[in-house]
């Protein structure tokens, strides 16, 4: 009987090494890859120093070793910088399933939550440049993290090769479907009513929306209530309850409760309006000159070799513009918006800018 | 009444075969889950996401659901067993029913443990269909209401400090101060994280939970030859008549106490669990002999922690708002299936909605049945001998750390605090205070904090809201109580003021 019971619990602690190396979620074993990677959209993969020989299939010279990248029985790690569940964490999800659909790629979903993303992005920086550790980026809360001194992250825009933008959701400001807000105007006239007593919502220090508050604080001439929360479910909770006036968040986060008619968009952060909030008008419209956004991208470490970010960067694009990758984007309210890695740096380098003026009003408002 | 045939509805689609499988086997894993210290629930559904994208909408939330409310039932079994709990809310059941364990009484306690699982679990269920008037009330919880709720939930630490109320104190505040390591809710300020990203967000409980009371159990038991603990023969699951009357009360109070503190979102499972420890060791006629086997210590809190869970599942349900971070997932999960939860999913899928909520009363069904024949295996476990046994749950017990958040910096701070429990044990010094506040620490800053945002510094805010105003009397009150008896007699009696003639 002992010697049973001690070889089932064996034979348990052998599974529970098993479950917690597999506790970082894998995404599903890969579907029969019908082709192998690096096949037909990749024209351009592998072109070591050799002959300069142009598209043409080479025939004296024996063919240019391809990059074998994925290899087989290796594979990709995506790192997402959130806990699962989250909207990060299925826009990934969502990524892998289609790469290993589509390209026959071997993906999974590794969770590294903490310190506001932070943790998350530190290990895709010091990952090895080998096209196998990626990650999903918040742009600007990247920027937020490496630009706040004080969290000395080891992180800039520099430690990161994007691949690929996966979608952006601009900001928004919502407000009970119940109260008599139905724009940005009756916001302000309400704060100049009572200075100092409007509160708005927004989650975290430093982050988009938070920057977004105080800078929409700062538009309207008025001292308002700025409250930071951690989780965006506690923000509506407390905006639903009657303990907040508005809340400065982003278009899909507001999306369930608006849905249900409990919450109303009053404004779109961007420069356009957003096809998943209809008929609401931009803050810039309004007479505010406020953007916030969330914007997420792809990226491999620096120093990934060129010929590998071309499989991932043409496997991402061939992905994203599909019909099947967008129907399951579309049901986590995450519209596909395609950008390739140069557009990326760009839009990363200008929301950076921003952020550093937006970080030094924030912080003498903080004071 | 509508809602009655809708939940009947909701049966015939939940008791179909396979919707009963993927019930079934969101159950086991959850209690494996559960079981496993360190791996709670939300690496469960994590790891069984993946795979529920092939599958229907209904049948995927099912199984993931039951994974949740399952990983509740699992975690006693260690609390009972070996002192260590399989997560934060199974803590407190350390304290009583480990010493059951030691009693030979282990069956009992795993017993009553399911049963009133089952019972607030079942209760919790039915606040869920008449939901609707609830959650606007637990919305009336914002963060002055949450601050009020958590100081008298504070003022319960006094309940759980044993024979020295100092030690309990110190244990408390040693707790708090634990709490403040991380950044600060509203400055975004690092305190004490020594250059640390780890520590960013705070010393993680679970691996600190998991070393006060599992590795520092090791360590005690490792001062002498082991020998074995358990000297009485190990009872099978009988419970007695004298035991099912005890824990009638505890377990109803539980439920009340657990449905509660669910529906308003945030406030968590272990909360939950404490207050009902602490009130059961208040109301109790023998409050001093919490702490070596009261069967009221292990029915309470064990009910209060699954009716807390399933009633967190009511705002997400009616509002579309996770009370916890392990509900978010399930909310995901919701939203990969191109369902919005909330009240419109009522309107546009009905047979979803029901389905998942009469699943729950399946699901609570489903495994009071598994856990009541498995006790008699988990007990033999306490017949392997002790070195044998320890080693593999320090082997448990590591892999569980790393597995919270693949950090072996998790694993360090778990060694470490079972150095720290070790000595407050030796001390005398009660562990369950800390847990407590380490806890409630974090969460009553950043309420406060938030409060005092929307109040711009006025501290007003407290007494103008009047559930925060009736709170904070009431913890004035407890507080103050126990001085009330030491002016002279004649003059008070019981509760009342000073000017009271008998």
């Amino acid at each position: 009987m002992k010697r049973l019971v001690i070889s089932i619990l064996v034979l348990v602690s052998l599974l529970a090494a098993a479950c917690s190396q597999a506790a970082p979620a894998p995404a599903p074993a890969p579907t029969q890859a019908p082709a192998q990677p690096a096949a037909a959209p990749q024209p351009k993969a592998a072109e070591p120093t050799k002959a300069a020989a142009p598209a043409a299939q080479p025939t004296a010279v024996p063919a240019p070793p391809k990059v074998d990248f994925p290899a087989k029985g290796k594979s990709i790690t995506i790192i997402v910088p959130t806990a699962a569940g989250g909207p990060m964490d299925m826009g990934a999800r969502n990524m892998a399933t289609e790469l290993e659909r589509q390209m026959g790629w071997s993906v999974n979903v590794v969770n590294k939550a903490g310190a506001g993303q932070q943790l998350g992005y530190t290990d895709l920086a010091q990952g090895k440049p080998d096209g196998y550790t990626l990650g999903l980026i918040t742009i600007e809360n990247a920027i937020g993290l490496y630009l706040d001194t004080q969290r000395k992250a080891v992180f800039k825009q520099d430690s990161f090769m994007p691949i690929a933008m996966q979608t952006q959701d601009p900001g928004a400001v919502g407000v009970k479907a119940s109260s008599p807000y139905k724009s940005l105007a009756d916001l302000v006239n309400a704060a100049k009513a009572n200075p100092g007593k409007l509160a708005i919502g927004t989650i975290g220090i430093m982050t988009s929306p938070h920057l977004a508050a105080v800078k929409f604080q700062q538009s309207a001439g008025v001292k308002m209530a700025i409250v930071n929360f951690d989780a965006s479910s506690e923000r509506e909770a407390a905006l639903m309850g009657g303990k907040l006036e508005a809340n400065v968040g982003t278009v899909s986060a507001f999306a369930t409760l608006e849905k249900a008619g409990e919450l109303r968009t009053i404004a779109v952060l961007a420069k356009q309006e957003s096809a998943e909030a209809p008929g609401v008008k931009t803050a810039e419209a309004q007479g505010h000159k406020v953007y916030s956004a969330s914007t997420r991208a792809f990226a491999a470490p620096a120093g990934t070799p060129k010929e590998i970010m071309d499989i991932l960067v043409d496997g991402m694009a061939k992905v994203m513009k599909s019909a099947s990758y967008k129907e399951l984007a579309m049901k986590v309210g995450q519209p596909p918006m395609y950008l390739g890695p140069k557009e990326v740096e760009t839009f990363w380098k200008e929301t950076e800018a921003d952020t550093k003026a937006n970080m030094e009003l924030a912080k003498s408002e903080l004071k | 009444m509508n809602a009655f045939q809708d939940l009947l509805m909701g049966f015939t689609i939940a008791l179909s075969p396979e919707n009963l499988l993927f019930a079934l086997i969101g159950c086991i894993f959850g209690t494996m889950v559960g079981v496993l210290p360190g791996v709670g629930p939300s690496a469960g559904m994590a790891l069984l996401i993946p795979m529920t994208y092939q599958l229907p909408a209904t049948s995927a939330i099912i199984m993931l659901a039951a994974i949740y409310y399952g990983a509740m039932y699992g975690g006693t079994i260690t609390s009972v067993l070996l002192n260590v709990p399989g997560e934060a809310a199974s803590a407190v059941t350390c304290l009583d029913g480990y010493q059951m364990a030691k009693q030979g009484r282990a069956g009992a306690a795993l017993a009553i443990a399911a049963v009133g699982s089952f019972v607030g679990g079942t209760i919790a269920v039915m606040g869920l269909v008449v939901a609707a008037p609830l959650t606007r009330f637990a919305l009336e919880f914002g963060p002055v209401e949450f601050f009020a709720m958590m100081i008298f939930a504070l003022t319960l630490v006094t309940g759980l400090a044993g024979k020295s109320i100092v030690k309990g104190m110190m244990s408390g505040v040693f707790g708090l101060l634990l709490g403040t390591v991380g950044m600060d809710p509203t400055r975004g300020m690092a305190r004490f994280t020594f250059d640390r990203m780890e520590l960013m967000d705070g010393v993680g409980f679970i691996p600190v939970i998991m070393g006060l009371f599992g590795v520092g159990e090791i360590l005690v038991n490792a001062q002498g030859q082991f020998r074995p603990i358990f000297e009485t023969k190990v009872s099978s699951l009988l419970l007695t008549i004298r035991d099912l009357k005890a824990s009638f009360w505890p377990i109803l109070r539980g439920t009340g106490i657990g449905f509660f503190m669910g529906i308003v979102p945030g406030v968590g499972v272990t909360p939950a669990a404490f207050t009902s420890y602490t009130v059961e060791k208040k109301l109790s006629k023998t409050p001093e002999k919490f702490g070596t086997g009261m069967i009221e210590g292990v029915a309470g809190p064990e009910t209060a922690n699954n009716a807390c869970a399933n009633a967190a599942l009511i705002p997400l349900f009616t509002l579309g708002i996770p009370g916890s971070a392990v509900v978010a997932i399930l909310m995901g999960a919701f939203m990969i299936n191109g369902l919005v939860p909330g009240p419109l999913l009522f309107k546009e899928h009905p047979e979803v909605a029901w389905a998942v909520i009469a699943s729950m009363y399946i699901g609570n069904v489903i495994l009071l049945i598994l856990n009541l024949p498995l006790i008699n295996i988990w007990i033999t476990l306490l017949k392997v001998p002790y070195s044998i046994l320890f080693a593999l749950v320090l082997g448990f017990m590591v892999l569980g750390a790393y597995g919270v958040d693949g950090k072996a910096f998790d694993v360090g701070v778990m060694l470490l605090f079972g150095v720290v429990g070790f000595t407050m044990r030796k001390l005398d010094i009660p562990l369950a205070p800390a847990v407590l506040t380490l806890i409630l620490g974090p969460m009553m800053e950043r309420a406060l904090r938030r409060a005092l945002q929307i109040s711009q510094g006025d501290f007003a805010i407290f007494m103008e809201s009047p559930i925060s105003a009736v709170l904070l009397v009431a913890a004035g009150i407890v507080l103050l109580l126990p001085a009330l008896r030491f002016l002279p007699l004649g003059r008070i009696r019981g509760l009342g003021g000073a000017d009271a003639e008998v």
